[in-house]
């Protein structure tokens, strides 16, 4: 009996885990440049139906009865699928259509990526995020200063700022960054996503990273309809496995009644 | 009267042993590529029953018929039925449409056979499962893919950007019911050697989601929890009786 309560334990465990996940990526369906996650289960170890007291028939004993123990999450990973780009006209917000990150950069010098391209000027002229991290680029003038409304920046980052005179200087491009396998980022929050390690991430080819789209943010790729379905999903889920512990309740019930 | 009391406890603990394996049918609800287990009991214990009245010289005993003491467990059924293919989108996620498993090598160098195809990269490159064991191709060999942008077609060959081709190895197996679990979605199997697959077709982009019915699940519920509740009520019965016996039987 004690068996059946532990089972539908962690399958009560596994699947609230999901409920958790579901409700943090619907609190996300409007955070730009967010990634759902998706939550991964697997199942628990198998253990020997053992002659402990068990009736079995002869061809019972004689090949492996395996009762399992459970379900738990084993992985929970981002969805890298393609948000739907959204106009803002705000020369500063960049949008990636698309392969690749950009990468921002923090003050010990470690590079994370991420999809959000709300970006602005901080004090000394120089392209931060909303945060105040750095975004990693290719300066060709370096120490140059950027002010906002005279800035282009083309499909493949390149940066053109026009001065006072009407002269266009390119003064840089923004790297577009990946790792091998996606699936591998983990969300630090803020949309950040980090490595596993600072040498998995390499700067994209041309031909294969995706296209810089200038006054364009990336919606946050949660499919409303999509979540709210696996929420009733796992709400039934969960309802279900109530009832098996509620049934080994019954039945440990009936054994204390045995004796009346 | 005493051996009635164990047959109905035999009946209680097999049921008990059903029920685990519902709730282990319900907690992997949400599992991918799980495969509902049943299991199956049967009568034991089968006696025959001679009449020992009549028979004035006592020599021959006439043979009523068979009775039955008790049940057993006999086995435990794995049903390999498809699980619907839910859309995922990611490059790395396989799932088997038809007969078959995907081969993956463990840590002693043992094969095990999965078929949650929700796969990812190591630190090398090669293709592995979530838990990082690698998936083997059909020469034996890991796969070394070292980007997540590739292709696959239906027989379950991968193509990278830089045409690269690597083939799944996809077995299937003369006995499935041979197959033992190790958890993690994992089969082994000790006797009984994997066979390449035919008819099967791979999908990318897809898992199999869990074929575990809720709706069959929670009738063997009711139907074991009612069935546990009358063997109890059979041992209470039991128990009433000898206590008269005990009691009762020559009170003046």
């Amino acid at each position: 009996m004690n068996r059946i309560l532990q089972t539908g334990r962690t399958g009560l465990d596994s699947i609230q885990k999901k409920m958790d996940i579901i409700a943090h990526n619907i609190a996300n369906a409007q955070t730009d440049g967010y990634k759902n996650l998706d939550v991964h289960f697997g199942d628990l170890i198998y253990d020997r139906l053992a002659n402990r007291g068990i009736p079995q028939t002869d061809e019972a004993r004689g090949k492996p009865v395996e009762m399992g123990t459970g379900s738990r999450i084993k992985s929970l990973t981002h969805n890298f699928a393609q948000g739907i780009l959204r106009e803002t006209s705000r020369p500063l917000d960049l949008a990636i259509q698309g392969e690749g990150f950009f990468g921002i950069q923090n003050e010990s010098g470690d590079i994370f990526l991420t999809r959000n391209g709300a970006f602005s000027l901080d004090g000394s002229g120089r392209l931060v995020d909303s945060l105040g991290n750095r975004i990693v680029m290719d300066m060709f003038v370096p120490n140059a200063q950027m002010s906002e409304g005279d800035i282009s920046i083309d499909e493949r980052g390149t940066i053109t700022v026009t001065n006072e005179a009407g002269q266009s200087i390119e003064i840089g491009r923004i790297l577009i960054f990946d790792v091998a396998d996606k699936s591998t980022l983990h969300g630090i929050g803020d949309t950040y996503f980090s490595p596993e390690s600072q040498d998995d991430i390499f700067i994209m080819d041309n031909d294969q990273a995706g296209t810089i789209r200038q006054g364009f943010l990336e919606n946050s790729s949660v499919d409303l309809v999509k979540e709210l379905t696996e929420m009733l999903i796992t709400q039934r889920a969960y309802s279900i496995n109530t009832k098996s512990i509620q049934a080994a309740d019954d039945m440990w019930g009936m054994v204390n009644q045995l004796r009346r | 009267m005493i051996r009635g009391l164990y047959t109905s406890a035999m009946g209680m603990i097999v049921q008990e042993k059903k029920q685990a394996n519902v709730s282990q049918n319900l907690a992997n609800i949400e599992t991918p590529s799980f495969k509902q287990q049943e299991l199956i009991a049967s009568a034991s214990h089968r006696m025959n029953v001679l009449n020992r009245a009549n028979d004035p010289a006592g020599r021959r005993l006439s043979s009523i018929g068979s009775m039955y003491f008790g049940t057993s467990i006999d086995d435990l059924y794995t049903d390999y039925e498809q699980g619907v293919l839910e859309e995922t989108s990611k490059p790395l996620d396989f799932a088997i449409e038809g007969e078959g498993f995907f081969t993956v090598l463990l840590p002693n160098g043992s094969q095990a056979y999965t078929r949650d195809g929700s796969f990812r990269l190591n630190q090398n490159g090669e293709l592995v499962t979530r838990d990082g064991y690698p998936i083997l191709d059909i020469n034996g060999q890991t796969i070394l893919l070292g980007t997540d942008d590739v292709t696959a077609d239906a027989n379950g060959v991968i193509q990278t950007p830089d045409n690269r081709y690597y083939s799944l190895r996809i077995v299937s197996f003369e006995n499935m019911q041979q197959l033992q679990r190790m958890g993690d979605n994992l089969y082994v199997i000790e006797d009984g050697a994997p066979q390449a697959a035919t008819g099967y077709s791979i999908k990318q982009g897809y898992i199999e989601a869990s074929n575990v019915n809720p709706l069959e699940e929670l009738v063997k519920l009711i139907e074991i929890t009612r069935n546990f509740e009358s063997n109890q009520k059979a041992i209470q019965a039991m128990d009433e009786t000898l206590g008269k016996a005990v009691n009762e039987v020559g009170k003046l």
